[in-house]
Order: C-alpha cells, then sequence, then structure tokens
C-alpha cells in the first residue's frame, strides 16, 4: 500500500515521463531548421517505407531469377540492374532495407535488454560486483567488434538471420552498459534518490523511476548510432561471406558484386550507396540528438 | 617511486589479467561450439597421427575440463596457439603477417592523426564559422563512408579503370626478395596507397570530431584569454597553447577505440588482399580454420593492449598533471 | 588638473567615450556596457566598483578588445594614447596587446598548464625585442615579482607553484614588456586575505618603480580604497558616479554608491541595523526605463522613472548621475 507522499511522488514522475514523450515533436521542429536533418528524415522515412512495405514496392520477389538475364546494367526494365543469377538488384535492394533495419532494431533491442539491467546495477550498486563488471567490460573492449563477430559466427556456425542479430547484441553491449553504469553511479548521488529511499520505496522501483528517466536521453543517443554500426557490421558480415546467404541484404549484393567489378561494377556500387545514405542518416540523427537532449555519451 | 612510474607500472600490471581474461573467454566460445573440441580443431587438419597425439597431450583435450582450461591458457600465454588446417602452426602464419598490419596501422593512423589534428584544431578554435561548419560536414560524409564499400570504388576508378594502382594480392615477399631497392619500396608502396588512402578518409573524420570536441572546450579556458592578451599571433594561440591542452583528451579518447580502428582496418585489408592479419582473419573463418581464428583474435586483443598501453604512456608524458604529480606545491 | 569625467579626455592616457557593449547570445541582447564614459590620466589608478553584472568584466575587456565571441562594440571609441582601438583589426591590436596595454585575469590559474612559466613570459618580450634573448628579462621579471630562484624556477611549469605565487607569475607576464597600461579584472578576489595582501602590496611597489597606469576593477570598496586615487562606481552597465577616491567614498551622491558604502559593516562602531540595498540588480536584455537604479531607490522621485539622468558634476572631476542625489 502507498502512502500519500509516496503517491504524489508517482504522480510527479508520471508527469517528466509524458513530458519527455512529447519531445519528439519538438525535435521535428528544431530538425527543420538543418539541411541536412532534413534530408536524413527523409531518407529515413524512404526507407522506413522500403521496410516496411517491400511486398508492395518491390517489383518481383527477391531471390527470383531471370534466366538468362544475368549481369545486365540498369535499365528500364530492370531499373538498378541484374545481378550474376539474373535477380532483380532493385527488388533485392528493397528487400534488403527489411533486413538491414529489421536487424539494426532487432540488435539494438537485445543490446538494450543485456547493456541497460547490467549497467544500470553495476552503477548503482557499486562495490565488488562493479569491480569485475567493469574489469570485464573493458577487457571485452579491447577486442574489435568484428573480430568478434567473426569468432563468435565462426564458432557458433551461427550464420542465420536470427542468430546473427542475437549475436551482434551479445557482442556490442558493453558501451551502453559502461555509460549507463556512469549515469547510474551519478544518479546515485543525488538528493531526491536520498530523499526516495527515506519515503521508502524499494531499490529496483528507484532505479525504474528515477535514474531511468536520466538515463533516458544517452541511451537514445546510443541506440541511435548502434542501429549504424549494427547495419554495418551487418553488412560487413555479408560481404565477408559470413552472413545469411539465402536472406536479401545489401551486404550480400556487395559480397556478389565483388566477384564482377571489371563486369557488372553496378552490382556493387549501387547497394553500396543505400547502406552509405541510411548509416549518413543514422549519423546525422545521432548528432542532432545529442544537440537536442544536451546528452552525454557518444562514442565520439 | 615518481608518480609517472607509478602510473606506467599499474598500466603494464594490467596486461596479464586482461590477457587472461581474453584467453578465457575464447576458451568457453570454443566449448559453446556445437560439437566435440578435439573433432573441431583437429577435424579437418592435414596433420599425422603424431602431431595430433602432441597436440592432444599439450592442450589436454582427453583431460576433465578444469585441467583443459589451464592448460589453454598457459599455452595461449606461452605462444603456442595451436595448427592451422593447412598444416602450419598458428604462430607462423600470424607472425609473417602481423608486420603488415602493423605497417598499414601505422602509416595510415599517422596521416589521418595529422590531418584531424591540423583540421580539427582549426575548427574548434573558430568554431561555427564557415570553415567549420565546412569541414564538419565533410567529416560527417567521411565517418559514414562504409569503408568496404569505398574500397570498391577506390578499386574500380584507380586500379581498374585508370590503371594508376595494382589490384590483388601483393605476394609475401616474394617480389621482393626478387628486386631488392629502390624498386622494390616503389612497389610496396604501390600497393600500400590505396587502402592506406581509404583507411585515412575513414578515420581522419573520426579523430577530426574528438579534437574539435576537446578544442571547444579549452578554447573557453582563461589561459588562452592570457595567450591573445600577450598579442601573440592567433597561430601560435591555436597550435602552441590550445593544441597542447587538446590533445591530452583526445588520447583518452583514442584509447577507447582502438578496437575500432584495427577492426576498420581488418576489414580494408581483405579487399584490397594486403597480407595482413584481417585478411587472414577472414579467410580462416571462411574456411572454418577455429585454431587460427582463435589465435588471431588472441594477438589483436594483445596487440590493442599494447597500442592501450602506449598511448596511455602518451598521456602522462603530455599531461604536466601526472608527469609532474609529487613536485609540490 | 586631471580628469576622471565625461567631457574633456584630451591628453588623457586613456579615454573611453559613450562605449557600448552588447552581448549577443540566441535571441536575446544584453547591453552590458550601455554608455560608459571615463577619462584615466597618466600614473592614475582608476578603481570600477560594481556588483556582478554592473558591466564592469565587460568594460575591463573592451579595452584591449579581448571580448567574447558573442560580445560587439556597438558604439563609441576607445582612445588609447591618441588612438580609436575601435577601429583597429586584430593585426594591429595584436601589436599593442601585451606590450602598450596588458590585463592581469582573476584566476590564478589562467596560466597554461603545458607551457613553462619563463616561455610563458618570455612570448610577450618576443615581439618587442625579437632578435635578443628573452632569458635575462625573464628572470629579471620574475625576481620583480618576488619569486626566489628565479633563473631555476623559470622552466617550471605553473602548478608546481601555489596559487599565490602564479598569481606573481600572472603580474610578471603583464609587466614584462613595460607596458603603459595595465587593466586588473579583480586581480586578488581569488585569493585568501592575506595573500591578497601581499600582492596587493606588490602591485603599488611596482607601480612606484615602473610607472605605469592602472584600470582596477574590483568588487571589494577597501581593495578599492588600498589601490586607487580615483574610483568609478558602475550600475547596471552604467557608470553612476565617478571622481577622487576621498570624494566618492567619504561624500558617495549617488543612493546606489551610498547603500554599497553604507552596507558595509565596520568593526568599531556600531552601526545599528545594517542598511540593505532591496531588489535585484536589473535584468540587462530588458533593462528598467530611465533611471536604471530607480525600482530599488529609496530616494527616486518621478522624473527618475522617464529619463535617464545624465553624469553631470559641478567640476567635471566629480560626477553623479541621479536627478536627486544624497546631500
Amino acid at each position: 500500500m502507498r502512502t500519500s507522499t509516496q503517491r504524489s511522488a508517482l504522480r510527479v514522475q508520471v508527469t517528466s515521463m509524458a513530458q519527455l514523450l512529447v519531445s519528439p515533436i519538438s525535435y521535428i521542429r528544431y530538425a527543420r531548421k538543418s539541411k541536412l536533418a532534413l534530408f536524413a528524415v527523409l531518407w529515413m522515412a524512404a526507407i522506413a517505407i522500403m521496410a516496411i512495405f517491400p511486398f508492395v514496392i518491390a517489383p518481383h520477389p527477391p531471390n527470383r531469377t531471370f534466366s538468362g538475364k544475368s549481369n545486365l546494367p540498369p535499365s528500364l526494365e530492370f531499373l538498378l540492374g541484374t545481378d550474376n543469377v539474373g535477380r532483380d538488384i532493385l527488388s533485392q535492394v528493397i528487400w534488403g532495407a527489411s533486413t538491414s533495419l529489421a536487424i539494426g532494431i532487432g540488435a539494438a533491442m537485445v543490446e538494450v535488454v543485456i547493456g541497460v539491467p547490467l549497467g544500470l546495477f553495476a552503477g548503482y550498486y557499486g562495490g565488488r560486483l562493479d569491480q569485475i563488471f567493469m574489469r570485464i567490460a573493458d577487457t571485452i573492449l579491447t577486442i574489435p567488434t568484428i573480430v568478434l563477430l567473426i569468432v563468435a559466427v565462426t564458432l557458433l556456425r551461427a550464420q542465420s538471420l536470427v542468430s546473427i542479430v542475437i549475436v551482434m547484441g551479445f557482442v556490442n553491449w558493453v558501451w551502453l552498459a559502461k555509460t549507463l553504469r556512469g549515469e547510474a553511479l551519478r544518479v546515485r548521488e543525488e538528493e531526491y534518490v536520498t530523499a526516495a529511499k527515506a519515503m521508502g520505496f524499494s531499490d529496483p522501483y528507484i532505479i525504474a523511476k528515477h535514474i531511468l528517466s536520466n538515463v533516458v536521453a544517452p541511451l537514445i543517443v546510443i541506440v541511435t548510432f548502434d542501429i549504424a554500426w549494427f547495419i554495418l557490421y551487418e553488412s560487413t558480415m555479408s560481404f565477408i561471406g559470413l552472413g545469411d546467404p539465402t536472406i536479401p541484404s545489401w551486404g550480400r549484393l556487395l559480397f556478389i558484386g565483388r566477384g564482377f567489378l571489371n563486369t557488372a561494377p553496378w552490382i556493387s556500387v549501387i547497394p553500396g550507396i543505400f547502406i552509405f545514405l541510411t548509416v549518413l542518416s543514422f549519423n546525422i540523427l545521432g548528432d542532432d540528438l545529442t544537440g537536442f537532449l544536451g546528452a552525454r555519451g557518444r562514442r565520439v | 617511486m615518481r608518480a609517472l612510474t607509478r602510473y606506467i607500472l599499474i598500466r603494464i600490471g594490467l596486461i596479464v589479467p586482461t590477457l587472461l581474461i581474453v584467453s578465457s573467454i575464447t576458451f568457453i566460445l570454443l566449448h559453446m561450439a556445437p560439437g566435440n573440441p578435439i573433432d573441431i580443431m583437429l577435424g579437418a587438419a592435414k596433420a599425422s597421427r603424431e602431431v595430433r597425439d602432441i597436440l592432444i597431450q599439450r592442450f589436454g583435450f582427453d583431460e576433465p575440463l578444469h585441467i583443459q582450461y589451464f592448460l589453454w591458457v598457459y599455452n595461449m600465454f606461452r605462444g603456442e596457439l595451436g595448427l592451422s588446417i593447412s598444416g602450419a602452426p598458428v604462430i607462423e602464419l600470424i607472425g609473417v603477417r602481423l608486420w603488415y598490419t602493423v605497417e598499414l596501422m601505422l602509416v595510415s593512423q599517422g596521416i589521418s592523426a595529422l590531418i584531424a589534428v591540423i583540421l580539427g584544431a582549426l575548427a574548434g578554435y573558430r568554431k561555427e564559422t564557415m570553415l567549420d561548419k565546412a569541414l564538419s560536414v565533410v567529416a560527417l560524409v567521411g565517418y559514414s563512408l562504409p569503408n568496404f564499400w569505398l574500397s570498391i570504388i577506390v578499386i574500380l576508378v584507380f586500379s581498374l579503370y585508370l590503371g594508376w594502382f595494382p589490384v590483388g594480392a601483393f605476394s609475401l615477399g616474394i617480389e621482393l626478395a626478387r628486386e631488392r631497392g629502390l624498386y622494390a619500396i616503389l612497389i610496396h608502396l604501390r600497393h600500400l596507397a590505396l587502402p592506406t588512402a581509404v583507411l585515412v578518409v575513414g578515420f581522419t573524420p573520426y579523430y577530426f570530431r574528438l579534437l574539435r570536441a576537446t578544442m571547444v572546450e579549452v578554447v573557453d579556458e582563461d589561459y588562452i584569454t592570457m595567450a591573445r592578451a600577450k598579442g601573440l599571433k592567433e597561430v601560435t594561440v591555436i597550435y602552441k597553447h590550445a593544441l597542447k591542452n587538446a590533445v591530452i583528451p583526445l588520447l583518452t579518447a583514442v584509447g577507447t577505440s582502438l578496437g575500432l580502428i584495427l577492426g576498420g582496418s581488418y576489414v580494408v585489408e581483405l579487399v584490397f588482399a594486403w597480407p595482413g592479419l584481417g585478411h587472414l582473419l577472414v579467410t580462416a573463418a571462411i574456411a572454418r580454420d577455429y585454431w587460427l581464428v582463435m589465435g588471431i583474435s588472441f594477438i589483436t586483443a594483445v596487440m590493442v593492449i599494447v597500442s592501450s598501453i602506449a598511448l596511455d604512456m602518451a598521456y602522462a608524458y603530455f599531461n604536466p598533471k601526472i608527469r609532474f604529480a609529487g613536485s609540490g606545491y | 588638473m586631471g580628469t576622471a569625467g565625461e567631457g574633456s579626455g584630451r591628453g588623457a592616457l586613456l579615454s573611453i567615450q559613450d562605449l557600448r557593449v552588447y552581448y549577443y547570445f540566441e535571441a536575446a541582447v544584453t547591453k552590458a556596457v550601455d554608455g560608459v564614459s571615463l577619462n584615466l590620466e597618466k600614473g592614475d589608478v582608476l578603481g570600477i566598483i560594481g556588483e556582478s553584472g554592473s558591466g564592469k568584466s565587460t568594460l575591463a575587456r573592451a579595452v584591449p578588445r579581448l571580448l567574447s565571441r558573442y560580445a560587439k562594440i556597438v558604439s563609441g571609441r576607445i582612445v588609447f594614447e591618441g588612438e580609436d582601438l575601435t577601429t583597429k583589426d586584430e593585426r594591429d591590436m595584436m601589436k599593442i596587446r601585451g606590450k602598450r596595454v596588458s590585463i592581469i585575469l582573476q584566476n590564478p590559474s589562467a596560466l597554461n598548464p603545458t607551457i613553462r612559466i619563463g616561455e610563458q613570459i618570455a612570448e610577450v618580450l618576443r615581439d618587442v625585442s625579437p632578435k635578443s634573448d628573452p632569458k635575462p628579462l625573464v628572470v629579471e621579471a620574475l625576481r620583480m615579482v618576488g619569486i626566489h630562484n628565479a633563473e631555476s624556477r623559470a622552466s617550471s611549469y605553473p602548478y608546481e607553484f601555489s596559487v599565490g605565487m602564479r598569481q606573481r607569475v600572472m603580474i610578471a607576464m603583464a609587466l614584462a614588456a613595460k607596458p603603459a597600461l595595465v587593466v586588473a579584472d579583480e586581480p586578488t578576489s581569488a585569493l585568501d586575505v592575506s595573500t591578497q595582501a601581499q600582492i596587493l602590496g606588490l602591485i603599488d611597489r611596482l607601480k612606484a618603480e615602473l610607472g605605469f597606469s592602472m584600470l582596477f576593477i574590483t568588487h571589494h570598496i577597501g581593495v578599492a580604497s588600498q589601490m586607487c586615487n580615483k574610483i568609478a562606481v558602475m550600475y547596471g552597465g552604467k557608470v553612476v558616479e565617478v571622481g577622487p577616491k576621498d570624494d566618492v567614498l567619504s561624500k558617495p551622491r549617488h543612493p546606489y554608491s551610498f547603500g554599497l558604502l553604507r552596507s558595509i559593516p565596520y568593526l568599531t562602531r556600531d552601526m545599528g541595523k545594517l542598511y540593505v540595498i532591496e531588489g535585484k540588480p536589473p535584468d540587462l536584455t530588458d533593462p528598467p526605463p530611465g533611471c536604471r537604479f530607480h525600482p530599488r531607490c529609496r530616494n527616486a522621485i518621478e522624473i527618475c522613472m522617464l529619463r535617464e539622468p545624465p553624469l553631470d558634476g559641478e567640476d567635471q572631476i566629480t560626477m553623479s548621475a541621479c536627478f536627486n542625489p544624497i546631500r
């Protein structure tokens, strides 16, 4: 049973959380000022549409091969050309948007599920556990993510879409956890946390309500940048040849195109433009969010 | 003991536990892999019965788990990294290629750092001017370019279309062995040029953004006002007074991103067939050469740790508070 | 005969004429200095007293043109040794700064932590005599400010010194090139009382030795009384009272100066209830109409809300800006 003080404290919390949710609207007003931000938003909208409605927009199913029409340059029939087995590149690119966004967001969710609780608990409780956590975290950080990915995929024979998502989330949560741990440490010392404890709120509750609301800003920023990273990593892994060969992806197209640079460069070049612009848009968004939210915790 | 010495010794002392954790992780991953570790590691290897038996004994594959773990870690520290499926010992394969990776890294990072420092200091000092905004946009674009895609385009334009630079594997040492002297150096440089260029395009923006950020904080400090108050030229204020202070936090920031830098160069190595560890890693992964993959990961971790310590030492040297701590007030 | 007020300025070392400096940040315009005129003769130590936000720091930095990028000299002239500094470009200002006009800042840590102090002093001298070796002059400058073992200490880094010593180094830096005018922006406000006394004594001695003039900014009336021969009181971006030290301190005319002086507790007298100036300093983005002090002024009359009082006095030496001054 909550006391009346606890209830009014709750009310304050809810209102401030609501204010936070309203901020996307003010962000859009902010973004209109910058041409870069405008481009980023438009491109992301385009990608999102491609990703959510590929079956509507794509002219052909991505894996459908047209015999005798392999390695064709862009034309009216195939707007972006065909690849080495005669699949339409435009369709693959559109479906690839789905793949990329799904992987990016999926891996981000895995990373959040692992990193947020670990980081917050380590920061809030501190002590021996925190020290161990930091030591392990720093060690994982010394190994390049790409290497970790390669090792994990190789050893675990994880080449399906789902396993790649999980592996990427597992490999990349450290930076997020470390940053949130820092925030948790800082917030822990604030007066209103002491006050909440004095009012009799339980620890997990305090973490969830107070620390979480402070942590939302850097969380959003890091996740935004990380989605860009995940898209890059997935493309890189597919490009290397360690991706899922059955799913259409931008990286897979670059991988296929590697063997035909002389004869059919469009196979590699065009999907790469999509990767580039998507990563660019996420980076612009992340930069703007950092300025807008005044958040700490960017990688750069 | 002087504070600086203490600082360095602590850093060096941390190598061992870190490497311990790294080898533990690789051990865990190995045993998480489906299948029998012995079969995984030695299954496809072209090794004779005797060699297999030696390895089984050395790594204790028929012993209980905790003994295996101990032997594993012990071997990693010794440099005994097992056998590749090609039959050659892993350390040998790594050893030859290590220097190519190091060379590519040093050259590309050196050039990137130089350009980034000069431009970043300028942009940070003249914040919000046209120059700064233009540079920042260029940096953003460069930073977002996928390096493997850029590599492909570079190859398309400069190797295939223009023919200025060679394509394909820089065969280890064979060409060099045949022609010594200046000609050999030229060939080497021709092969080095493109991958270096791609890495520079990728990393200069990264350093630029870091330095600009630290510079912006330094510029607001009082000692910069004093430098201007002394009537010093702007160039002097930026590159002598401000930069010396802005570089310090930069070193720390770079230290945390060493993994990122190395990982990026691995991918570029692959595309240009530059005979470094990255190239080896990928070919090993595709061939399911587990020993080799693990060995390369371990050595990679070692490289990152070593660079990290080098950076820490540079940081301690440049930051007068650490260098002279204890000399008292 | 020396003048401190508006009007003449002929022959003065520094003549600030109707200077306005505004800050432009985001959408707001802060009128930090809004029509200030002062004269400083050779040999003067002109003290500028005021609370934070009165514009005194902005004024101090405006003279060597070291304002922040958000600030702009909107109008007015700063005439130094006959030249108008507001019209000079950066390159010309660089020749003047450090050598003819120098500045001492409040923060004794305004020394670059990564450069040896000897080098930081030598930098000023290099422009004065580019060919000769600055080292002996550096050592002399350090000795002058009372740092022992000057030769060896010249190669030390700033944080090897205590706070008081660092302030001495700053003074050495400011005086090494023997400038004609030194602007001191609260030079002792960050120091403890005994160090403060030492530094003030040092500045006094050096002034007698080297003969420079000073623009001395402070919020501490006691310090101003000790160091300055003329005092100007600033409020809300304007000068409200100016004159020889004794006049201003013993017979303040402007209600604000009066309030300031009366709110100092004296240890030796029973003053009854302490005088308090009610209210808050004005918002300089939207200052009150008429006299800036009128909302807080006990002497305010109707005209104070309508028109700005001009800075005026019986002679041009002692002046105040009030329609209803204290008699």
